[in-house]
């Protein structure tokens, strides 16, 4: 699951999603009386906070390489149908063998957005502007070189998406965007965005665009099951500008009593595994499992 | 249609969790597919996940006419090399022979790929001797690893200000790696193993091959240091791969071994070497031009000059625990006199190498315990009169 878009999806589901005085659903709202009673009752909150580690290890030829990647992210109101969003993460890189146990641990690129959020009867969609600042940086050396892997260790296991996360080097302007409706009890979810990465420094001098779209389907209860697709397309990159990775979710949300402006506090939990299929990552058989936690505020 | 049959690939690798990407193959390396194919093998066989920026470099195949032009072009119009008459009267130069021109040789009849850090691009040459495809997929593996050696930094160690000797136990190390993982991407390809293969047997052979080379060469010492890294390195990073994989074969880059002898008695082995810093006198009427450490390769180029040979002057070269060459030049710039210092394991063995039958003529030989110490010159006359003493 990638973390930046984890995000999204707390920030969109369920709807309707704007805090407000009256939890009750919108009369005659499709989506409200296709949900089960209760979940339509509350409104998820804009301010949230989220903690979310991923995981992968593997076996290779006499050692183990395990990657943890925990990620914060977090999101702030700062007036009506604007919020505030960052995300930062980190990937903790161990390889153990016989002879060499080497571990590192680097800090990933600190995503910051703005956006505008949306809302109709039975879809919410949000548009924004971001920036992710450059703090993946690989030294040099043998550490540089295990740094270098960490962050193409944990922007494999996700297949590539949210990428500028842990571009090394890179500063990056992005557009995120999302999409949510809701038909025959199934929650639609469409989120990505459209980036620019400019490398910092390196070896590298290609500037990078690329869009990265990740459709989600799940059902519309408290346990939520479901899946979800991700493509990554890199129009610059020369060769394999396509990656791909789906995997499924199970999601459970759990919501508090409505506070006095009837907005209700709420906890979800989401459980996702992802593998990669594009070519180039498919060839390492790399995967990943997330867990996360958001807490609205 | 394309479109649907991705939707088809999709869902079936998530279903049956095999990924859709593409094989490696025995393929034809001009293709970009076969290319991309073999580097995210080699990637996979390193242990190194693909990222965005992780592409094949540039290829191309060229003729060995073609090379050599290269070559040519690249050397330019120099004057013979100081070292032509040292390697001369070490009988590792045939008389007359040029080390520009013997390389040059040697290059375009042995080597098959090469990757250019300054351009980092690979470059084939096509021999015509060889249409079997996973010959050459393997080649383009080796060098692909080389390629990826280059984008995590492993091939700046050898930017170092470091002795002959060390160089070549960090090239043997780099090329160990690529000739131990250009394997596997075959053995992948023949649907086999790394514990299925007889890596022993592998090494050995290709060991044999290279003394072959060795003696057959006009221009001996170069061949010593350029050939020997494959199978040496190779069975040192192989070695450190079965025992701790990956990370084993990292951390030779990151501490690598001192010198050819370590390479040579093997992973786990660091051989402590004394400094040689006894310099000789110089011959009166010659100023020093500078001073060398050959290594374990030079005393195999020293020594092989014959197949019957073979097996002493292997034996004696792991004999070797240090030396010094020292190059002097008269002072009108024609004559050259040399004074090489080996050190060996005991005095036994220095006796062995001074009493050596594949010794050049020419060289005066001095024995000082465990030490032998060469001499020669273009103008014999000086050998009487050279005032040499051991470092005891």
């Amino acid at each position: 699951m990638p973390t930046y878009l984890a995000a999204l999806l707390l920030l969109t589901s369920p709807l309707p999603l704007r805090p407000g005085p009256d939890p009750a659903p919108a009369p005659g709202s499709a989506l409200a009386t296709a949900l089960e009673p209760g979940l339509a009752s509350y409104a998820a909150p804009s301010d949230y906070v989220r903690l979310s580690l991923s995981g992968y290890t593997a076996a290779h030829q006499a050692s183990r390489t395990t990657v943890l990647a925990p990620a914060l992210a977090m999101q702030h109101e700062v007036a009506p149908h604007w919020v505030v969003a960052g995300e930062w993460g980190a990937v903790r890189l161990s390889e153990s063998s016989q002879p060499a146990d080497t571990s590192i641990t680097k800090l990933g690129n600190l995503a910051l957005s703005v956006r505008s959020l949306f809302d109709a009867p039975s879809l919410h969609a949000e548009i924004g502007m971001g920036v992710a600042l450059p703090f993946a940086r690989p030294a040099d050396g043998e550490s540089g070189r295990q740094a270098a892997r960490a962050y193409s260790f944990v922007s494999g296991v996700h297949g590539l998406s949210a990428l500028w996360l842990w571009a090394p080097n890179r500063f990056s302007v992005l557009t995120p965007f999302a999409l949510e409706a809701m038909t025959w009890r199934l929650l639609l979810h469409v989120d990505g965005a459209l980036a620019l990465l400019v490398p910092t420094g390196g070896q590298e001098r290609r500037n990078d665009a690329l869009l990265d779209l990740g459709v989600e389907v799940k059902t519309a209860t408290f346990v939520q099951i479901g899946g979800r697709l991700e493509s990554v397309f890199i129009p610059t990159q020369p060769r394999d500008r396509l990656q791909l990775a789906g995997g499924p979710i199970l999601e459970v949300v759990t919501h508090g009593e409505p506070d006095a402006t009837g907005a209700r506090s709420n906890v979800r939990l989401r459980l996702e595994a992802a593998f990669p299929f594009g070519a180039p990552l498919s060839s390492f058989r790399l995967w990943s499992v997330t867990l996360g936690c958001a807490v609205g505020i | 249609m394309r479109a649907a049959v991705a939707l088809a690939c999709a869902l079936a690798c998530i279903l049956v969790g095999e990924g859709c990407g593409r094989e490696v193959t025995a393929c034809d390396i001009r293709t970009a597919d076969c290319q991309d194919a073999t580097f995210y093998a080699v990637l996979a066989v390193r242990n190194e996940p693909w990222d965005a920026w992780a592409v094949p470099p540039p290829m191309r195949v060229i003729s060995q006419d073609e090379f050599r032009d290269e070559l040519l072009a690249s050397v330019g119009p120099s004057g013979p090399s100081p070292w032509d008459p040292v390697l001369q009267l070490l009988g590792m130069l045939p008389a007359g022979g040029s080390l520009a021109s013997s390389s040059i040789d040697e290059q375009v009849q042995n080597i098959a790929a090469y990757y250019a850090l300054e351009t980092r691009d690979i470059t084939i040459i096509d021999h015509g001797t060889t249409d079997d495809l996973i010959d050459t997929t393997q080649t383009l593996a080796h060098e692909l690893v080389h390629a990826v050696q280059d984008r995590y930094g492993s091939l700046a160690v050898q930017d170092k200000n470091t002795s002959d000797d060390e160089m070549f136990a960090r090239h043997a190390v780099s090329e160990g790696e690529a000739t131990l993982y250009s394997r596997l991407v075959r053995l992948q390809i023949e649907g086999r193993g790394f514990t299925e293969f007889n890596w022993e047997g592998y090494y050995d052979g290709m060991l044999d091959t290279v003394l072959t080379m060795v003696i057959e060469s006009p221009s001996r010492l170069q061949a010593a240091l350029q050939y020997l890294i494959y199978p040496l390195g190779g069975k040192l990073v192989t070695d450190a791969y079965t025992g701790g994989g990956t990370p084993a074969v990292a951390a030779l880059f990151a501490s690598p071994p001192n010198s050819a002898l370590a390479v040579m008695q093997g992973y786990g082995h660091e051989p402590h070497l004394a400094a040689m810093n006894c310099e000789p006198p110089i011959p009166a009427g010659y100023d020093a031009l500078g001073m060398a450490s050959l290594g374990v390769p030079g005393m195999i180029a020293l020594l092989t000059t014959s197949y019957g040979g073979l097996i002493d002057a292997w034996s004696l070269a792991a004999a070797w625990r240090g030396d010094a060459l020292y190059v002097a030049q008269s002072s009108d710039g024609a004559q050259t006199a040399v004074a090489w210092r080996l050190r060996l394991e005991s005095a036994a063995a220095a006796d062995a190498l001074a009493g050596a039958a594949s010794l050049p003529p020419g060289l005066a030989t001095h024995v000082f315990g465990n030490e032998v110490l060469l001499i020669g010159a273009t103008d014999p006359a000086i050998l009487t009169t050279w005032d040499v003493q051991g470092c005891q």
